[in-house]
């Protein structure tokens, strides 16, 4: 998933956007509320992390606006405020959840996947495509009985695929949510690691899963299209 | 437990009822009088009427007594007597009824009359009227005695002198239709103030609860003002104007308890930010780094962060510690000859650097002969905030430090530097615990405890703080400080001290 971080403590930042990454998302991060808004408003992040007490513009003013503009981004507030009334009044100007400072940072991964669950739809954490299964809680995946040994760019890279199955995804698209913008992947790096899943994924023989649209993109589904 | 309703109804229906009786008692004195005297004027009518018998003709006089005319006197069961006496004769005349007895005599004079109680010869309680009267002349024809032209006997037929001539009447008469009379009357009274009580007690009631309404509504919008709803108010053109000043009072009891809840909400939210923050930092990169053992630097991100939060959490911590020893009056005033600008020179000296890098240009402009005797090391950490809030938040030019003498031989100093974003209504805040400026808190170097600290410094100094912004000029001031003369002191304390300052 491309996540957001706005978050104005630069120690705090930096460790969760390392964990984060390391989980394989791609993450930005801003430091101030009116930074935060703009990037929220032109990147298409799955999740965005916001601070409430931020510089420049609060972290309640950014939320209020980017849905007043459509952004329909799912958002969850992190702050040291946590008082009901606070609870209530970020839930209620549009946040989709409230995590309060300090947190444990496995905590904070399993909201931020929660939400992605939710942007893809599928409540549940497995994301089942004929014989290959997606765990997003335990970050597995297997073929058959085969467990496959993904780097996090691959996994992360199947994971966005299978939320989209049966759609065709374009290469910019992909590197919209699986790269951050510290992160600017070469040309043939989509390609490359569609090419090292496909060995993955087919390691035995298998069915091809991952196909390829000349001049339009990639699509995950287990028929030959 | 004290009652105003129970009181009220209680001294209201006292009142009532005192002013009742003595109001009854008047009334029945009254009518008593009144019944009396119109029983007592029948009786002297009669005494009158008897008192007209006596005839005088010449030198006779003739007492007639017709039985058919007055027979309440012969007999019967109103029964009633008289006796008469004529001036200058013994024998008496009486009434049938008296059967030969004789009433008590009394009068007052001619004329006048005189009434008594008495017990009739009947036993009964009567009612006794005296009078004299005049005896009535008749035109005397032929100076002969009195015709006896009545069938009965005269009662007297007497030879007089031929001076005036008067006869005292002594009438008798029951009194029962009287005493009924007043029975009755008292009783109607009692019956009547009997009533009254009860329709006074209710009317009583009824009045004091109406009236106690306003209280009772006031309690009920009281009673539903709760910590989230303190801008109630309850004053208002509804309000008896007895209950105002309750409600003006309660009111400005609201409008301060809003105030503190508010400063308590802000301070709340404030430590919450200044506390949590660090912590989540260095939970966060914990987590982190355990989570991926091998990555070095995660566990140099851990390390950083520990170092920096403890760093932090330190100099929050012994500012909170030191403002609530001076806010518990545990400081140790040791007081001391202090030269004023070689002290703030010392003081600005960990503050220089940051200015420079700012642009800003400090001036010390106190007074050569500015000697203060004070403590110094807390006048270093009032006097250091002061300096250390200009060094950060100045937004350029000048950190001017001035000295003054009061009227009161006292020294001040202020702390003057430009400002872009305060404003009039920051000063009221800048003491609070944690009030902060930059509501986001992002700056790691202040915790918003300094200015709190200056205040508690200078209360316990004996000093005030002052603060104002004119034309973007931010100037705050550390006044009363107590003048000292000896030099020599000054000089060997004033570096000594500065590295007990601590900011906030």
């Amino acid at each position: 998933m491309r996540i957001l971080l706005v978050e104005d403590s630069q120690r705090l930042a930096r460790s969760v956007q390392a964990g984060l990454r390391k989980l394989g998302h791609a993450v930005d991060v801003v430091f101030d509320g009116t930074t935060g808004l703009s990037y929220a408003k032109v990147n298409p992040y799955d999740v965005v992390l916001l601070d409430i007490m931020l510089p420049g513009l609060d972290g309640l003013s950014v939320l209020s606006q980017l849905r007043d503009f459509g952004v329909d981004t799912q958002v969850l507030l992190l702050t040291a405020r946590d008082t009901v009334e606070d609870r209530v009044r970020g839930l209620d100007t549009g946040a989709d959840d409230y995590l309060v400072k300090p947190f444990a940072f496995e905590e904070l991964a399993a909201r931020v996947e929660a939400l992605g669950r939710r942007v893809r739809g599928t409540p549940a954490p497995q994301i089942r495509l004929g014989d290959l299964v997606i765990d997003t809680a335990g970050r597995t995946v297997m073929r058959g009985e085969r467990r496959l040994d993904l780097s996090r760019r691959e996994y992360a890279l199947i994971t966005y695929l299978a939320s989209r199955c049966g759609e065709i995804v374009s290469r910019i698209e992909i590197e919209d949510h699986l790269y951050d913008e510290d992160t600017l992947p070469l040309s043939n790096v989509i390609a490359s690691t569609i090419c090292s899943l496909r060995e993955k994924l087919e390691a035995e023989g298998e069915p091809r899963l991952i196909h390829t649209r000349r001049g339009l993109g990639y699509v995950l589904t287990e028929h030959e299209p | 437990m004290k009652s105003i309703r129970r009181q009220l109804v209680v001294t209201l229906f006292v009142s009532a009822l005192a002013v009742l009786a003595v109001g009854g008692w008047i009334l029945h004195g009254a009518v008593t009088d009144s019944l009396t005297a119109q029983f007592d004027v029948g009786l002297e009518a009669r005494a009158r009427a008897l008192g007209a018998m006596v005839e005088r003709e010449g030198i006779y006089v003739e007492v007639n007594f017709h039985e058919e005319a007055m027979p309440q006197f012969v007999d019967g069961a109103d029964l009633e007597y008289f006796t008469m006496w004529l001036e200058g004769q013994t024998k008496t005349m009486t009434s049938p009824s008296l059967g030969g007895r004789s009433l008590e005599r009394r009068s007052a004079g001619l004329g006048e009359r005189v009434v008594w109680d008495a017990v009739l010869p009947d036993g009964r309680p009567g009612r006794v009227i005296g009078v004299d009267l005049p005896v009535v002349v008749v035109e005397d024809d032929d100076g002969d005695e009195p015709d006896d032209d009545d069938e009965e006997a005269p009662l007297l037929e007497a030879e007089v002198g031929t001076g005036d001539l008067a006869v005292t009447v002594v009438v008798a008469t029951s009194r029962e239709s009287l005493d009924s009379q007043l029975a009755a009357l008292g009783t109607g009274l009692a019956f009547a103030s009997v009533a009254s009580a009860v329709l006074l007690a209710v009317v009583i009631m009824f009045a004091v609860r109406r009236g106690l309404e306003p209280v009772e509504q006031l309690a009920a919008r009281v009673a539903a003002v709760d910590a989230q709803s303190l801008t109630t108010r309850v004053d208002g053109d509804a309000v008896p104007v007895e209950l105002k000043p309750i409600t003006s009072a309660l009111d400005a009891l609201f409008a301060r308890l809003d105030e503190s809840f508010a400063k308590e909400r802000r301070m709340t939210a404030a430590m919450a930010h200044e506390l949590r923050t660090p912590i989540a930092e260095l939970r966060s990169a914990s987590d982190v780094a355990r989570a991926w053992p091998d990555d070095d630097s995660m566990v140099d991100e851990v390390i950083a962060t520990a170092g920096e939060v403890a760093r932090r959490m330190g100099t929050t911590i012994e500012s909170l510690m030191r403002y609530c020893r001076l806010e518990a009056g545990q400081a140790r005033l040791e007081v001391e000859t202090i030269a004023l600008r070689p002290f703030v020179d010392a003081l600005w000296v960990p503050h220089s650097l940051r200015a420079d890098e700012r642009g800003l240009v400090f001036v010390n402009n106190i007074a050569d002969d500015a000697l203060v005797a004070s403590d110094s090391g807390l006048l270093a950490i009032a006097l250091g905030n002061l300096l250390q809030n200009a060094a950060s938040f100045a937004s350029g030019g000048d950190v001017d430090v001035r000295s003054s003498l009061a009227h009161d031989g006292t020294w001040s100093v202020s702390v003057a530097n430009f400002t872009d974003d305060l404003t009039s209504d920051d000063l009221v805040l800048l003491s609070e615990p944690f009030w902060r400026k930059d509501e986001a808190r992002s700056s790691g170097q202040h915790s918003g405890l300094g200015l709190t600290l200056v205040r508690a410094v200078a209360s316990v100094l004996g000093c005030t703080v002052a603060s104002q912004i004119d034309a973007r000029v931010f100037t705050m001031s550390l006044a009363g400080l107590e003048r000292a003369s000896s030099v020599d002191e000054a000089d060997s304390s004033s570096s000594h001290h500065v590295a007990t300052s601590s900011q906030g």
